[in-house]
Order: C-alpha cells, then sequence, then structure tokens
C-alpha cells in the first residue's frame, strides 16, 4: 500500500538531484495530489502500485523537473521489490513509457497494463526472452 | 495519565523501514544513472523531443558502449 510521506519524497527526489546535478522542483501540494491519485488508482492492490505511481507523478511531470525519471526509475523497482515483484523493463522502456505519460500519450490502464505483462513474483523464471545488448 | 506517557516511548521502539531515499538508491542498482541524467540534462521538460529520440534510437539511453 502506497504510504509514502510527501516531505520525504521531496527530500529523497532532491536529495538524488542534487547528487547528480540536476534540477527538481520540490511542489508539495503536486507531491500530495499525486500520491493522492495513485492511491486510487492502485485501489490498495500492491501490484498496481508501480503504474500508478508512474502515472500520477509522469503527468505532473513539470511540476518535478527533470530529476524526476530518475528518481521514479530507482523508486518504482525498489517499492516493487519491497512489495513482492521484480520489474522487468528496460531503461529504455521506461523512458519510452514516462516521456508518453508526461506527454499525456499513454493514459493510466494502458500503463496498468504494460505494467501487468512486467511484473513477475519475486524467484519466479522470467519468460521474457533478454533485452537485446547495444552494439 | 499513564497511557499518555507510554505512547511516544512504544512509538520510538517501533521498527523503522528504508526511508524514500534509501529505496530509491535500491532501486537504483544497474540502472544506467549516467544515461537518465545525460537525458535529463538534454531534455528537461521536453518530452516531445525525447519520445522523437527515443523512436529514431538516439536517445542518450540507446547510446553506444565501448565493450
Amino acid at each position: 500500500m502506497i504510504e509514502f510521506d510527501a516531505d520525504e519524497l521531496l527530500d529523497a527526489l532532491n536529495r538524488i538531484a542534487r547528487r547528480e546535478g540536476l534540477t527538481a522542483r520540490l511542489d508539495r501540494g503536486a507531491a500530495l495530489a499525486a500520491l493522492a491519485e495513485a492511491r486510487w488508482l492502485s485501489a490498495g492492490r500492491p501490484e498496481l502500485e508501480p503504474a500508478a505511481l508512474l502515472y500520477a507523478f509522469g503527468h505532473r511531470s513539470k511540476d518535478f523537473g527533470p530529476a524526476l525519471w530518475l528518481f521514479l526509475r530507482g523508486l518504482l523497482r525498489a517499492h516493487a521489490a519491497a512489495n513482492g515483484f521484480e520489474l522487468e523493463m528496460t531503461d529504455v522502456e521506461f523512458a519510452t513509457l514516462s516521456a508518453g505519460t508526461a506527454r499525456g500519450e499513454i493514459e493510466a490502464l494502458e500503463l496498468r497494463g504494460w505494467f501487468a505483462a512486467r511484473l513477475r513474483p519475486l524467484g519466479q523464471k522470467s519468460k521474457r526472452p533478454p533485452p537485446k545488448r547495444p552494439r | 495519565m499513564t497511557a499518555a506517557r507510554k505512547l511516544p516511548a512504544a512509538q520510538e521502539s517501533a521498527p523503522k523501514g528504508p526511508s524514500i531515499f534509501e529505496l530509491v538508491n535500491q532501486g537504483l542498482e544497474g540502472v544506467d544513472v549516467e544515461g537518465f541524467v545525460v537525458a535529463a540534462k538534454k531534455y528537461g521538460d521536453d518530452h516531445a523531443r525525447e519520445l522523437a529520440d527515443l523512436e529514431a534510437g538516439h536517445h542518450p539511453l540507446q547510446r553506444k558502449r565501448a565493450r
């Protein structure tokens, strides 16, 4: 269940941004709204939470700045793992989904489908082919 | 009164999970952090250009790596 504190989340975003030399905007109202929307979208189901978080923060990306995507990449993987799931998504897939979400071209239900195909219980063997190596 | 005095001590002793900052760092293990940083500096909030580069294979996360 998503129980993140908005202030702690913004503090973590700020620390990641400063460490990597990136811009972050710390809009508390937007963080509260995103967390509330993510809770509503996931309806208490842990397997729906990564998609809900990406959607809720992604379409508000201008309120958080360019550091948001690196932050979310780490947060979603760790959050899925904490709930017993492995997120099988390459960095490029994540970038495609996040940019599409930021532009309003990917809806919450569509994201839910993407994540449903990429979340597997920890310890279960992957059914997806390994990502191609860059040449 | 006694219960009210005991409550803070009970809260202090409750086990605390990792902070959000620690969680994010755990989740970034194995991630191409440098690629995300380059992308963030290159695109900022310009997601149209980022998507165009992803489609064209020119995104920093798709760059050639030295072997």
